[in-house]
């Protein structure tokens, strides 16, 4: 008996076809993997901000304890939680300040990513 | 006589094409083919399902974070404005899950006043929307004596009625005229100046409420005499708490002191989705959101 090649397919090429279309969807799961770790990112990135808006926010009202205003004003930092870390750094003098508010946060893959709000304080 | 037939075509070992081996797949081939498909098409089927719980639990994961930004965003810019003077302070209820207070709507200047209303210019108007009668109120700046500011007030009067004036500020100036519900005192309007300044403002809250088991974030205008309408949710049992701290930082009971109100929201997701990979128990996801904001028109201390 005799067999021609291209009579169907042999189990060899049904089993690379088989390793191409896992391959296939292995790259499907890849993206949805991408974005899980994006939305997390995202989570993340809002965090920093809200910290650095909240940081922004008391020092505003600090401003204005003292009389003249903004003599409370000065530079620090902190260490929150989940690996968060702010820093804050006011510069200039007379009416007006300017407030640099950095966060450090864990970007995923042992990564730091960086968050700057800056604003200015008016001093009255 | 019987009918000819044709002879059956022959294959190369005579065998009838069609009945021989290679007529079709063997027992063996068949029972691979089948195992393989059924491998691939049940991991196929897994991937897929995976895949789709996977996608839903993102989506409900944007959208939570969509909301308690939302949140983060919409209520320091409602509490912002809030401050405490002359007319004293416009926190007028404070709770962890509630705060009543005077919201601003617009800001306008009086051309002429009566004791029972005022002419406003109508090219000086600066608001959110247009005054409203039975819903906003005003307050009038009473100078009264103009070399000293210690006797300076914002007078509260309700709102009656808005309506065209019936004549002009000046040469080319509309007016609009506010009837008050109550008539200023003689001595108060001896004391408004020509282009004193007004303020329309409603009394509106702000909670977390409950409705079909779900806790959302709501917001009504006493004034109007509404009820409370959804701003966004669901929230978590306790979605809303509010803060209230002195210039110190301090937490602080009395309307008065609160310098910086922080928000926290925490928000769950409409339906329960899996976690890990899909393979989880099905769950609400929660998340939350702490904002502060300083409020801008109080004095330091």
């Amino acid at each position: 008996m005799t067999r021609r090649a291209e009579s169907g397919f042999t189990l060899v090429e049904v089993l690379v076809a088989v390793v191409v279309l896992a391959i296939g969807i292995l790259g499907l799961v890849g993206t949805s993997a991408v974005v899980t770790r994006m939305v997390g990112q995202g989570k993340r990135t809002t965090n920093a901000a809200q910290v650095a808006g909240r940081r922004v926010e008391a020092l505003r009202q600090l401003a204005k304890t003292t009389t003249p205003p903004c003599t409370a004003l000065a530079s620090g930092s902190a260490t929150l939680g989940g690996g968060v870390s702010e820093q804050w750094v006011v510069s200039g003098s007379g009416r007006s300040r300017t407030v640099r508010a950095i966060v450090r946060y864990p970007g995923g893959r042992g990564r730091t990513l960086t968050d700057t709000v800056t604003t200015i304080i008016f001093c009255g | 006589m019987s009918p000819r037939v044709a002879p059956a075509p022959r294959g190369s070992r005579g065998v009838p094409v069609g009945r021989g081996p290679r007529s079709g797949f063997t027992l063996v081939e068949l029972l691979i083919t089948l195992v393989l498909l059924l491998l691939v098409g049940g991991i196929t089927y897994q991937v897929i399902i995976t895949q789709q719980r996977v996608s839903r639990r993102q989506a409900e994961q944007v959208a939570l974070q969509a909301n308690i930004r939302t949140g983060a965003l919409v209520l320091p810019n409602e509490l912002r404005e809030l401050g405490h003077g002359a007319s004293g302070t416009d926190l007028l209820a404070m709770h962890a899950d509630s705060i009543t207070y005077r919201a601003m709507r617009a800001v306008a200047l009086a051309c002429r006043a009566w004791q029972d209303s005022v002419w406003i210019r109508g090219d000086r108007y600066f608001g959110y929307r247009q005054p409203v009668a039975g819903r906003d109120s005003v307050f009038l700046f009473v100078d009264g004596n103009p070399a000293t500011s210690t006797d300076d007030r914002w007078v509260a009067l309700g709102l009656q009625g808005v309506a065209p004036a019936g004549g002009t500020c000046a040469p080319g100036v509309p007016a609009r005229r506010l009837r008050f519900t109550t008539p200023l005192s003689a001595a108060d309007l001896a004391g408004v100046v020509v282009e004193a300044p007004l303020r329309t403002y409603e009394i509106m809250q702000v909670k977390e409420y409950v409705s079909n088991g779900q806790n959302w974030l709501g917001a009504r205008s006493i004034s109007a005499g509404e009820t409370v309408q959804p701003v966004l949710g669901p929230l978590a049992a306790d979605g809303l708490t509010l803060t209230y701290r002195d210039s110190t930082g301090a937490v602080t009971t009395v309307r008065g002191r609160v310098r910086t109100i922080q928000v926290t929201i925490r928000g769950v997701t409409d339906e329960a989705v899996r976690n890990g990979a899909g393979q989880g128990a099905l769950a609400f996801l929660a998340d939350s959101l702490v904002t502060t904001v300083a409020l801008r028109n109080t004095p330091g201390l």
